[in-house]
């Protein structure tokens, strides 16, 4: 059983109020309460576990990124107008987040290698399958940043200020870094087929 | 000219991505459009990358990502951010003890550096003296029971007592 599938019963959620009741200052130092998280996470956390997936190049991955990114949302310590900034901080945090990843271990490709089977699944058609196999290798091969850009530009449909907002570049240069990335990612593909 | 400006363009860039993201390539698009992306290098890409995309989101959509429940997420962050605030709160404490502890080591050092002509001597004469001291504190012991016992106790509970109030602290 992974930590996705866990719950929460009454007993323990009661536990951990009456640990966090004995600091109460430092517990509740987050900037939603907890119905407006719920409601902020209902919308965002499957189209941020998804992207994680795909930037990452792995499904724990993902999950242990998905908890991370929402605990530095929550604290921080920021002033964000409407939901689409909140979003778009949400998601500029998890690509900090795999960045950071990357730097710190250059294995990250053989990573998305290993994976690879495991993002393919195994109830789909091999054809399907297979050409997931081809995505998942041929993003692999390319730096965090690109995928993140690929994966908002051409499967979320993101304009180039929300690609820039969220990767934390100029608007101006999305464009120019946005077409090298994607001319990269088609001749691999090309090459896999 | 700067390498943007050679960047190649198409002004039906976005036109065809729009027709793979709402899935309407290339069964519901006109012939002209077709034939466009057949010639055209830009938009050739835009659709090779953006059905790739289509058909990875098609395998896992989106709605069926295995996310964890809200209110697990919520209470992990609220015991994390407890967590962080009493190691934030400790930090401090910590440093400062580690300071006295510092200074303290510092004094004792200077302090035996002074006096260590006056303790060696003290040392040799201690032998001389021992059996000396030993009686005149028995003597003393006799003469003032209460004001021994008193300093002798003061002498075990003063280290006990400042334990547990740094403790409580």
């Amino acid at each position: 059983m992974s930590w996705r599938d866990l719950t929460i019963n009454d007993a323990e959620r009661l536990s951990l109020a009456r640990a966090l009741d004995t600091d109460r200052a430092g517990a509740m130092a987050l900037t939603m309460n907890e119905d407006e998280f719920r409601l902020f996470y209902d919308r965002n956390s499957r189209p941020l576990w998804a992207y994680l997936t795909r930037i990452s190049g792995s499904r724990e991955a993902a999950d242990d990124l998905l908890q991370e990114t929402f605990y530095r949302f929550l604290r921080a310590n920021v002033t964000l107008e409407n939901d689409a900034h909140r979003r778009h901080y949400l998601f500029r945090i998890a690509t900090n987040l795999v960045r950071d990843g990357f730097r710190q271990s250059r294995t990250r490709p053989s990573t998305v290698e290993h994976d690879v089977e495991l993002l393919a699944g195994t109830d789909r058609s091999a054809d399907t399958a297979d050409q997931r196999t081809d995505l998942n290798r041929a993003m692999a091969q390319l730096k965090p940043r690109e995928r993140a850009m690929l994966w908002l530009a051409y499967a979320q449909g993101s304009s180039h200020r929300e690609i820039a907002a969220v990767v934390g570049v100029k608007a101006e240069s999305v464009k120019p870094l946005l077409f090298r990335a994607r001319r990269k990612l088609a001749q691999l593909l090309g090459a896999e087929r | 000219m700067n390498a943007k400006d050679q960047l190649p363009e198409c002004a039906h860039e976005r036109e065809v991505l729009d027709l793979v993201l709402s899935d309407r390539w290339p069964d519901r698009c006109d012939a002209e459009t077709l034939a466009h992306v057949a010639e055209c290098e830009v938009c050739a890409d835009v659709v090779a990358v953006a059905l790739a995309m289509r058909d990875d989101q098609a395998l896992q959509p989106i709605a069926s990502a295995p996310v964890p429940d809200a209110t697990l997420v919520w209470w992990r962050a609220q015991l994390r951010a407890h967590e962080d605030a009493g190691r934030k709160a400790a930090r401090p404490i910590a440093m400062v003890q580690g300071i006295g502890i510092g200074i303290a080591g510092i004094a004792a050092l200077s302090l035996g550096r002074t006096f260590w002509p006056w303790i060696r001597e003290f040392g040799t004469g201690l032998s001389a003296s021992a059996g000396s001291v030993m009686s005149a504190t028995a003597a003393a012991a006799i003469a003032a029971p209460w004001l021994t016992l008193g300093v002798v106790v003061s002498v075990i509970a003063a280290p006990v007592a400042v334990y547990f109030a740094l403790g409580r602290e």
